[in-house]
């Protein structure tokens, strides 16, 4: 990939670990700008500050627990891909996050580095479709309401409507 | 796509890689509740001594209920294994197997901890997939024939490799300038 600093999509790491994010960065600094958290609030307010394409997370954390983390974090910036990672199995906790829609990738440790950056390249790419297909349903919806409220509409004003509340609703997820 | 809950998957999946193929080798100093982590090439046999642990990194499992013990051994063992693995990945090595050598019994712990925590280590680490052993003495890992097969499988070659390099591992052990020491997290706890 090897992108320009500008281009490098933004990734958040979170691990109250410091030597961790400390590996994850060597690891990761070429091809992703890099922030990083020891603290489910800190990474709440990086969240906030900056438009994060991923969010990775480790689950076993003091204070809050990473599930718990993407649950706000999917508050604050639906967008934001997320992921949980974990040195333990702690199934509860995983099928918690999956049933609530909180993760795109569950992870435990130890993972192979060269299949992590395949995963945050993977992950990166999948925001970017998402961001595309939600540009493309609001140009959609506009379209509709604009030809709804036309003399084009004629006898599929209702069909428009309809339609375009469709595509509010999968716009809005 | 949303909501793949992935772990590890078979050993079949694992691509190809031009690295170094290795064994992670983590020996577990009971008594000093203290663990080091090192490589050993498939290719020439050599032993590259890559982490440890202050020792009493792993006192916090001492005093917990039996499925305490056991969540808190899996999470600081896996964190010591990812160390192993990105120490690897800087010296364009890979593990395709990991070796956990516990050298005996775990003070404060009963019998079924270890054999508990191997089960549990080889169901879920599949990807390099994890051969556990017990061993028979205190900080005594050097002798292969003394160890005690809890979970997983080497092949001949990895045994071969395996056997032949736990001298020169034990006599590592215990040289403490030998590895990058890793600090316990500021938590443990």
């Amino acid at each position: 990939m090897n992108a320009s600093a500008s281009e490098r999509p933004h990734i958040l790491l979170v691990d109250d670990e410091p030597e961790i994010l400390h590996s994850l960065k060597g690891l990761l600094r070429r091809e992703f700008t890099l922030h990083t958290a020891e603290t489910g609030p800190q990474a709440l307010e990086i969240l906030r500050q900056h438009a994060i394409q991923v969010i990775m997370t480790d689950q076993r954390m003091p204070q809050m627990t990473g599930a718990q983390l993407l649950g706000q974090a999917k508050a604050i910036s639906p967008d934001t891909i997320r992921i949980l990672f974990t040195g333990y199995a702690d199934i509860k906790a995983v099928v918690d996050a999956v049933n609530q829609g909180q993760v795109y990738r569950y992870l435990t440790k130890p993972w192979d580095p060269d299949e992590l950056v395949d995963l945050l390249s993977s992950a990166t790419a999948e925001h970017q479709q998402r961001k595309k297909l939600q540009a493309i349903l609001e140009t959609a919806s506009g379209l509709c309401e604009r030809i709804s409220n036309s003399e084009l509409a004629g006898g599929f004003r209702e069909e428009c409507d309809q339609l375009a509340d469709q595509i509010k609703r999968l716009s809005d997820g | 796509m949303l909501g793949d809950a992935i772990s590890n998957e078979s050993e079949s999946t694992i691509m190809p890689s031009n690295k170094i193929p290795t064994l992670l080798v983590v020996v577990v100093l009971s008594e000093k509740q203290q663990w080091f982590v090192a490589g050993i090439s498939l290719v020439d046999g050599a032993v590259d001594c890559l982490v440890r642990s202050e020792p009493a990194n792993l006192d916090a499992y001492v005093g917990g209920d039996a499925d305490e013990q056991l969540s808190f051994l899996r999470h600081r063992l896996s964190g010591a294994m990812q160390r192993g693995f990105d120490r690897l990945w800087g010296n364009a090595a890979k593990a395709s197997r990991i070796v956990l050598i516990a050298d005996q019994e775990l003070p404060d712990s009963t019998p079924e901890l270890l054999p508990r925590l191997a089960e549990h280590l080889g169901i879920w680490m599949t990807r390099p997939p994890i051969v556990f052993f017990q061993g028979k003495g205190s900080e005594r890992i050097e002798c292969f024939s003394e160890l005690q097969l809890l979970a997983g499988q080497l092949e001949a070659t990895e045994q071969t490799y395996l056997e032949k390099q736990l001298p020169t591992l034990q006599q590592k052990l215990a040289d403490p300038t030998a590895w990058e020491v890793i600090a316990k997290p500021r938590d443990s706890s």
